[in-house]
């Protein structure tokens, strides 16, 4: 499957393929269905430097086209993740990628350098949920404080550094070019697209936080948008992500600029999903005789000339 | 429990039961269908306008390669699914959840079912008896409106005592239902089995815990994965945070924060 292959520095990538973060929990759930060596990369649920154990019900809402979630960042802590979840991970033969999210400056930095003693390939950096009072996207959509996370983490960590930005940031391009020159190695673009929904019934918003994040194809045109400008005037590596259901959706963010992508929602409607988008891909590659690689950002090119 | 796959199934029957209430049954190519009672499917609801979330469904029958559910329309997942005509394509995740612990084999048995919650207990019911239980079986199955009922020859009723309410009133049967509990209400039993709305769920568990009986619930809750991935059902037990699609969807009654819910 060397048509697939992406390398970005030192990394690897046997295919564009990840599954994004908070869809895949930490792996185990989807090996019943398909063999997790097959991924080009697995990024974790987000962890949180001590437990933590999410919003209250209702967290979950489908709406026309996509899916509101109001999880919260539920999850055990970096102690109980590196210890009960993390081996399991490392046993997968793909690129390892950990999430992490904060509600202080400091968590970030304090939880990358605990990582840095572990065996994964990369953090990705969690500056986008919605779902949180503080921290997250609240440093994400501050060019100030997203800097500076960065550039801490970048002093604590040789890790490759991938910050994941919210898609639906009006200013992407300044926030990326930030993150860029403090240091990231990649940037995730995006996350879940601020929403919500109201009970009619009730007469009163569906969720107890109001606003919650909303994946799926409804939002795959924004995130599409986000990738292109980004590429337009920066040279760091993209990772696209939102809405992507089918091998179709993929080529249309790797044309736009994404060297990798992240597949969320979709592993909902079927786990087989992304086993699927790499055969489909492969035959895609095969039938064009083309290399992923070469394909990368290849919109922009058609566009001028 | 065996492994969850996706599998796909041929429409055999999709019929109305009752008002808003269909009755569903998928022919596959197993030989035998492993679930357990209490188990619940994920299935894709396929129609011109298809959801993207699959939709969870418990266990109501499974005779030899057919699995049953009966549903009710209450959103555009439950709408296509009514839409669906024999020889329709599904597939569905199976086998989702945890399965009701099974009580001693002698003893009498309580089951309570509010509107749909029938469904998991029908599959209980049969399955009890089919291992031989020899106690008896005491059922009360309430529903907002008579209409709304399932035709009881759906469920293996011979010898079970039949307790059935409907409200015309209004549509709060959680709480009603539970008053008629409360007049026709026997006490020689151990071991309680409950599937209704939360509001109900609450009220029955409390009461009968508090009279030192034996419980378990079966859990409703929106899910995105169902299969443990998303952390979308989670709810707080007295043993810490619990996923519904995995940890449940049956759980002790006296465990579960209801609250959380």
């Amino acid at each position: 499957m060397s048509e697939l292959n992406v390398r970005l520095k030192n990394l690897e990538f046997k295919n564009p393929l990840l599954p994004a973060s908070g869809t895949f929990g930490f792996g185990k759930e989807y090996s019943s269905f398909f063999d997790l060596n097959i991924l080009g990369g697995i990024v974790t649920k987000s962890i949180t430097l001590f437990p933590k154990s999410g919003n209250s019900q209702p967290r979950i809402y489908e709406t026309y086209g996509g899916v509101l979630n109001s999880i919260g960042l539920e999850n055990p802590g970096i102690s109980e993740f590196v210890a009960e979840e993390l081996p399991l991970i490392l046993d997968i033969n793909t690129v390892k990628i950990v999430s992490i999210a904060g509600f202080k400056a400091e968590d970030y930095i304090e939880l990358s350098s605990i990582l840095e003693n572990v065996s994964i390939d990369a953090i990705e950096v969690n500056l986008s949920c919605p779902n949180v009072e503080s921290g997250c996207i609240h440093f994400g959509e501050d060019e100030k404080a997203l800097g500076a996370i960065v550039r801490e983490m970048r002093s604590e960590t040789r890790k490759f550094l991938i910050v994941k930005l919210s898609n639906g940031s009006s200013n992407i391009v300044n926030l990326a070019r930030r993150a860029s020159e403090a240091g990231a190695d990649a940037i995730c673009i995006g996350n879940t697209v601020r929403g919500m929904a109201i009970d009619v019934d009730r007469k009163a918003p569906v969720f107890k936080n109001v606003v919650a994040g909303l994946s799926g194809p409804a939002i795959k045109p924004i995130a599409l948008r986000a990738v292109w400008e980004v590429y337009e005037v920066l040279r760091i590596p993209i990772i696209g992500c939102g809405g992507i259901m089918n091998f179709k959706d993929v080529l249309e963010f790797i044309f736009a600029g994404a060297s990798l992508v992240q597949i969320g929602t979709a592993n909902f409607l079927s786990p087989l999903t992304i086993p699927t988008i790499v055969s489909d891909l492969t035959c895609y590659c095969e039938e064009n005789n083309v290399r992923i690689s070469d394909l990368i950002g290849i919109a922009h090119k058609e566009r001028k000339s | 429990m065996s492994i969850k796959k996706i599998l796909s199934g041929i429409v055999s029957e999709n019929y109305s039961l009752a008002k808003d209430v269909y009755y569903l049954s998928i022919r596959t190519n197993l030989h035998g269908i492993d679930v357990e009672p209490g188990n619940f499917i994920n299935l894709f609801c396929p129609g011109k306008n298809p959801t993207i979330l699959r939709r969870p469904f418990s266990v109501f029958k499974v005779e030899g390669n057919e699995i049953s559910i009966i549903y009710k329309i209450v959103g555009k997942g439950t709408e296509n699914l009514s839409f669906l005509k024999k020889e329709n394509e599904v597939n569905f995740i199976i086998p989702c959840g945890n399965s009701f612990d099974l009580p001693p084999i002698g003893g009498n048995i309580v089951l309570i079912g509010g509107g749909i919650g029938i469904a998991p207990l029908g599959c209980l019911l049969s399955y009890l008896k089919n291992k031989g239980f020899s106690g008896k079986f005491f059922l009360y199955y309430g529903v907002s409106f008579e209409e709304e009922r399932i035709p009881l020859s759906l469920l293996p009723l011979k010898g079970v005592e039949c307790f059935l309410h409907s409200d015309y009133k209004d549509s709060r049967f959680d709480k009603n239902l539970f008053a008629f509990f409360r007049e026709n209400e026997i006490d020689d039993f151990k071991y309680a089995f409950i599937c209704g709305p939360k509001e109900m769920l609450k009220v029955f568990a409390d009461h009968l815990t508090k009279k030192g009986k034996i419980v378990q619930v079966s859990v409703e809750e929106n899910m995105a994965c169902g299969i443990g991935a998303c952390f979308g059902c989670t709810i707080r037990t007295k043993e810490g945070l619990k996923k519904v699609c995995t940890d449940g969807p049956i759980f002790y009654g006296d465990k579960v924060d209801f609250n959380s819910l």
